[in-house]
């Protein structure tokens, strides 16, 4: 009798179970697929963009290496990219410290002002932006786009530093100033090993964003500073080969790259929960 | 290591925010080398006032003297005092060897002292073989002791603890009031101790302050506060206290002053304060009252001055004392502790009793 039942059970626990793990699946595949898309396409032979491509080849490749016009704006991404996850992590830290240890009593309202830009259509921003860098003689510049770009990657950083900071009260910086720490040290030696995990997922997020963004560099890159996706835009407009294939497979292996190294390094600290330093 | 402990006098500490007193100006002076708790519940100003020490919450007025210097405007990274945390706030980044010499290397002490001093520490507190570990292998009691050894390192003269055994469970915590009253004989500093828990203090403190609503209510030595609080408050925060209302007084006579009680007359001792202003109240501890199944009149009980009858209501056995509730026309129900127990004295719900006390374990004190 109780065999019976306990048979019964775990039968019924397993068919529910097995429901959950192909609608999982659905999702993940909907949600996933379309970005693979492109992987085929940039190998097809013909010289316009159709799927399923008939046949491969990988002259869209040759093609891309070919055109320096592709290298110039792959150095322009990195160009605004790199100095908008440096800038993003330095305001984005501040801001989280700031928010989270400040004891300020509008904490909830400067949170929501630092994560609007994230929020907002990027199209405002950029609106808002152009008349600005046009005033200050910056359009068309990597500093321009760089500022564009640092609004949207700051709310980013403030994210994940914000997490990290909840994970520890601050008892631990009162800890260390009673044992004699000043503030800067008590930063160095307590709070930034704490939230340097934090910090680095961030920076990465922030510089991914910028490498993908379209909009701001739109309106605020020029023909010598135009983006990777800015490039992609315009030869979407006017030849569409697979070289755009090619191209977008490229920024989203390298975009996926980055987000494994995000997984690695939050795997990793959830395993250790800090690093051994001696 | 054995550092001689430092004299601590708080003089006219205030600390408002805005329109709000967090505490009252309060004065306070802790002998060296002493153990004092601060005790209250919650929002009674015991936190602020050891901020104010600590240098986290700088008083609005008022002087924090360690050996006749003024601290008060000192950052608390240039106090020298020691303290001890509830949630213990060890850095998770670090090893345990390395959480206790974090002070050590900010005062750049070589090498091979810090090593010694970390190493001494560790055997202090009884964990010598941890040191390579990091906190969140150890449990809470060990992460304690590894607090303790880290505010001490560096021999301050005055530790501060906030509730540090607030988050363990029953039987360590017992094990830690121990353990901490050890560390610091061992260790010699003066120690300023806050807890919402009443035995915990009365168990380890030379003396504690009695703490409400912003200020001090009474300060005195665990036995002091016991046999002699001041009031109301001081009677029901230490130790439980059976009340009786004071309807009026009938007369004095010497220490005594006979009263009527709604629930009869009663004799008390007044020890000479003015009842003349506000209500006053009878206090007499569970364990100073003799209870008899009533017609059963020993001869050693029928003596004392105070008499009542009643019924029991409640009867239950707690490790290492019987407790009765006895309710009494006019009285709320009084509480009844015995350590050991006569046949006379087996009693159940329902049974009438007869309770007597002595007028010296009667203390009249001014009500709330």
């Amino acid at each position: 009798m109780a065999a019976e039942s306990t048979a019964k059970l775990p039968l019924g626990f397993r068919a529910g179970w097995v429901i959950i793990c192909c609608f999982t699946a659905l999702i993940l595949v909907y949600l996933v697929l379309p970005q693979f898309i492109v992987l085929p396409l940039s190998f097809s032979d013909r010289s316009f963009l159709s799927f399923p491509p008939s046949g491969w080849s990988t002259q869209w490749y040759e093609k891309l290496v070919a055109n320096p016009s592709w290298f110039q704006a792959m150095i322009n991404s990195l160009a605004i990219g790199v100095p908008t996850a440096v800038l993003s992590m330095v305001f984005g830290t501040m801001a989280a410290l700031a928010v989270s240890r400040g004891g300020f009593k509008q904490a909830g309202v400067i949170s929501a002002l630092v994560v609007a830009p994230m929020m907002l259509p990027h199209v405002i921003l950029a609106i808002g932006l152009y008349p600005l860098m046009l005033q200050l003689n910056l359009l068309g510049s990597y500093a321009a786009a760089t500022i564009g770009h640092t609004v949207i990657g700051v709310p980013l950083v403030f994210i994940t530093v914000t997490a990290a900071l909840a994970r520890h009260d601050f008892t631990l910086e009162l800890a260390a100033m009673t044992l004699g720490a000043r503030p800067w040290r008590t930063f160095r030696s307590v709070t930034y090993p704490t939230i340097r995990i934090g910090i680095i997922i961030g920076g990465i997020l922030a510089f991914a964003t910028s490498i993908d963004e379209l909009m701001l560099a739109l309106f605020l890159t020029g023909a010598g500073t135009r983006t990777l996706p800015r490039l992609i835009w315009e030869q979407m407009n006017d030849y569409l080969t697979p070289t755009i294939a090619a191209v977008a497979t490229l920024v989203f292996l390298f975009t996926l790259v980055l987000l494994v190294i995000v997984a690695l390094i939050q795997s990793r600290s959830t395993r250790l929960d800090g690093w051994n330093h001696d | 290591m054995t550092e001689q402990g430092a004299k601590l006098k708080l003089s006219g500490v205030e600390k408002r925010y805005g329109k709000v007193e967090a505490l009252r100006p309060t004065d306070l002076e802790l002998e060296r080398g002493e153990f004092f708790s601060l005790i209250g519940p919650s929002g009674s100003g015991k936190t602020t006032l050891l901020g104010a020490v600590a240098g986290f919450t700088p008083p609005t007025r008022g002087r924090i003297e360690v050996d006749g210097v003024d601290m008060a405007a000192l950052p608390p990274y240039k106090r020298e005092i020691g303290m001890v945390f509830q949630n213990y706030a060890l850095f998770p980044h670090l090893t345990v060897f390395e959480n206790i010499a974090f002070p050590l290397r900010l005062r750049k002490l070589p090498e091979s002292e810090i090593r010694s001093r970390v190493i001494q520490m560790l055997e202090t507190v009884r964990l010598p073989d941890v040191g390579g570990r990091m906190p969140t292998q150890l449990s809470g009691g060990q992460q304690q002791r590894i607090a303790l050894a880290r505010a001490a390192v560096y021999g301050p003269r005055i530790l501060l603890m906030d509730e540090p055994l607030g988050a363990l469970d029953k039987n360590l915590r017992e094990e830690m009031q121990f353990e901490i009253k050890e560390f610091h004989a061992k260790v010699g500093a003066t120690v300023l101790y806050v807890t919402h828990d009443q035995d915990e203090a009365a168990a380890m403190s030379d003396r504690i302050a009695i703490m409400r609503q912003g200020g001090i209510v009474q300060v005195g030595t665990p036995r002091e506060l016991y046999e002699h609080p001041r009031n109301e408050f001081a009677a029901c925060f230490l130790g439980n206290a059976n009340l009786l209302e004071v309807v009026r007084e009938i007369r004095r006579s010497g220490d005594y002053v006979d009263v009527e009680t709604p629930a009869g007359p009663v004799r008390a001792i007044h020890e000479g304060k003015d009842t003349g202003n506000g209500d006053q109240v009878l206090c007499v501890r569970p364990e100073s009252i003799g209870i008899e199944r009533e017609g059963v009149e020993t001869s050693a009980a029928s003596t004392e001055s105070n008499r009542l009858s009643g019924r029991i209501t409640d009867a239950t056995f707690t490790a290492g004392s019987f407790r009765y509730v006895v309710d009494v026309e006019g009285a709320s129900p009084v509480a009844v502790r015995l350590t050991s127990i006569r046949q006379s004295q087996m009693l159940k719900p329902g049974d009438r009793v007869a309770l007597q006390w002595a007028a010296d374990a009667t203390l009249m004190i001014p009500k709330e």
